[in-house]
């Protein structure tokens, strides 16, 4: 068998395993193959399924577990709560942040920085409790920049040692996904003039979120963490044209 | 832990789950244990099988769901996915001739995007939009397999087809569903190389 068909074969063989249809000699016949070729599967018709799964699923009236069965599986959350609060907790995803060999963001951010007189007082925090309990846990006030954000407060907390954080917001807007994004920054002038990105998020409803921090570099350092509106998706280098809120930790 | 109402939305759950929120678990049992059941019950060969897939599916969720990135993947793919992978895992298990190792470990769940790879979660409605250019033969068996959940027996039942057909004709139209969403993404790339 050429290498082109044995891939051929190996694909129809991984595709029959991701929908459930393998014989026993298949079975074999597929892990013997993946040994040798083991570079030839990607990952990507488990993808694929998925994702047909998934598209297709939402035509198809929700299926509900039986209820004795969601029982048990409520029971089997205790290891993993760590507390009960029911603050909204928002996604954040990285954008496409990589780096860029710009000083747009500290000359913008302490300009305005300098314009703030008015940071509104931090408030104690619940959860993240891994955060909140680091030694050298800062937490630092955000005000709102902008009009319409000038009402928004909250704080950003943040450990250096951990690299996670996470930000309470509140009287933040509802943004529309797929008009705009917001985007966090932050920036640490000992590793680099650039900000680094925290991360693209959305606020969905009002009243407080929590937005957990995805820097994608190391920050060890943080002089200001702001907060801009973006076209969907993010992007790499802000313009800064609207500024939503600052936090500047001491 | 107590019933609670909803208080995520699609999109914001797994990062809830990811923090240890109560309220996060209660709403993705909610919202995605239908997905998970279907799943399970569709790979399984009693409803006892698939409810032990459903709880194994849902203590790997609680424990990965960290790894969800929204820029890969809806929720509802990364639910899907790992549903799927711990329901084969289980049968081969239950067949009582497991591989000597997972073909495709849990470390390769979605993670980061790849540098240059742009944007690779594709939309619900394209994928749909993409199965109207595969065969209407293919179509309809991704229809009642995917969509109404039938097991390729029932498929045989419902349709006539040979087991045989059945199966070579979804194979085939998942490898080519595959390389459309390929080439959606670009040529070159790989939905879960990043890993």
């Amino acid at each position: 068998m050429s290498d082109s068909s044995t891939i051929q074969r190996l694909e129809d063989l991984e595709a029959g395993r991701i929908l459930g249809d393998l014989s026993e000699d298949e079975w074999q016949e597929l892990e013997e193959l993946s040994k040798k070729h083991h570079d030839a599967l990607d990952g990507s018709l488990e993808w694929a399924a998925a994702q047909l799964e998934a598209s297709l699923a939402g035509n198809r009236a929700a299926e509900k577990m039986p209820a004795d069965l969601s029982g048990k599986v409520r029971a089997g959350t205790a290891d993993f709560v760590t507390d009960s609060a029911d603050e909204k907790v928002t996604p954040i995803s990285a954008g496409w942040w990589k780096s860029a060999p710009a000083a747009w963001a500290v000359a913008a951010v302490l300009t305005v920085l300098l314009a703030l007189s008015w940071l509104i007082e931090p408030e104690t925090g619940s959860g993240f409790a891994g955060i909140d309990s680091a030694p050298d846990r800062i937490e630092s006030p955000f005000a709102g920049v902008d009009e319409p954000y000038a009402t928004v407060s909250g704080a950003v907390i943040w450990s250096d040692e951990l690299q996670e954080g996470y930000m309470r917001l509140e009287n933040m807007p509802v943004n529309d996904p797929a008009e705009k994004q917001y985007q966090l920054w932050i920036v640490d002038p000992s590793r680099d003039e650039a900000p680094v990105d925290g991360g693209v998020f959305d606020i969905a409803e009002d009243g407080t979120v929590r937005i957990p921090i995805d820097a994608k570099l190391r920050v060890d350092d943080p002089k200001a963490f702001l907060i801009t509106l973006e076209k969907p998706g993010g992007v790499v280098k802000s313009s800064q044209d609207v500024k939503v809120a600052l936090a500047t930790p001491s | 832990m107590t019933a609670s109402p909803i208080q995520f939305e699609e999109g914001q759950i797994l990062a809830g789950v990811a923090l240890g929120r109560e309220a996060a678990m209660e709403t993705c049992i909610s919202v995605y244990g239908g997905l998970i059941w279907s799943i399970a019950l569709r790979y399984a060969d009693d409803r006892s099988q698939a409810e032990d897939v459903v709880q194994e599916t849902f203590m790997d969720l609680w424990k990965s769901a960290g790894r969800y990135d929204a820029a890969v993947a809806s929720e509802k793919t990364f639910v899907g996915l790992l549903a799927r992978r711990r329901s084969i895992d289980y049968m081969r298990k239950q067949r009582r001739q497991p591989p000597s190792e997972p073909l495709m470990a849990a470390e390769s769940l979605p993670e980061e995007l790849p540098e240059g790879s742009g944007e690779r979660r594709v939309e619900h409605a394209a994928v749909l939009e993409m199965l109207k250019e595969l065969p209407e033969a293919t179509r309809e068996l991704f229809t009642l397999h995917f969509e109404q959940g039938l097991t390729h027996p029932e498929i045989v039942e419902r349709t006539g087809l040979p087991l045989g057909t059945v199966k070579t004709r979804l194979r085939r139209g998942l490898i080519e569903l595959r390389n459309r969403l390929r080439h959606l993404d670009g040529p070159h790339s790989n939905p879960l190389s990043a890993s």
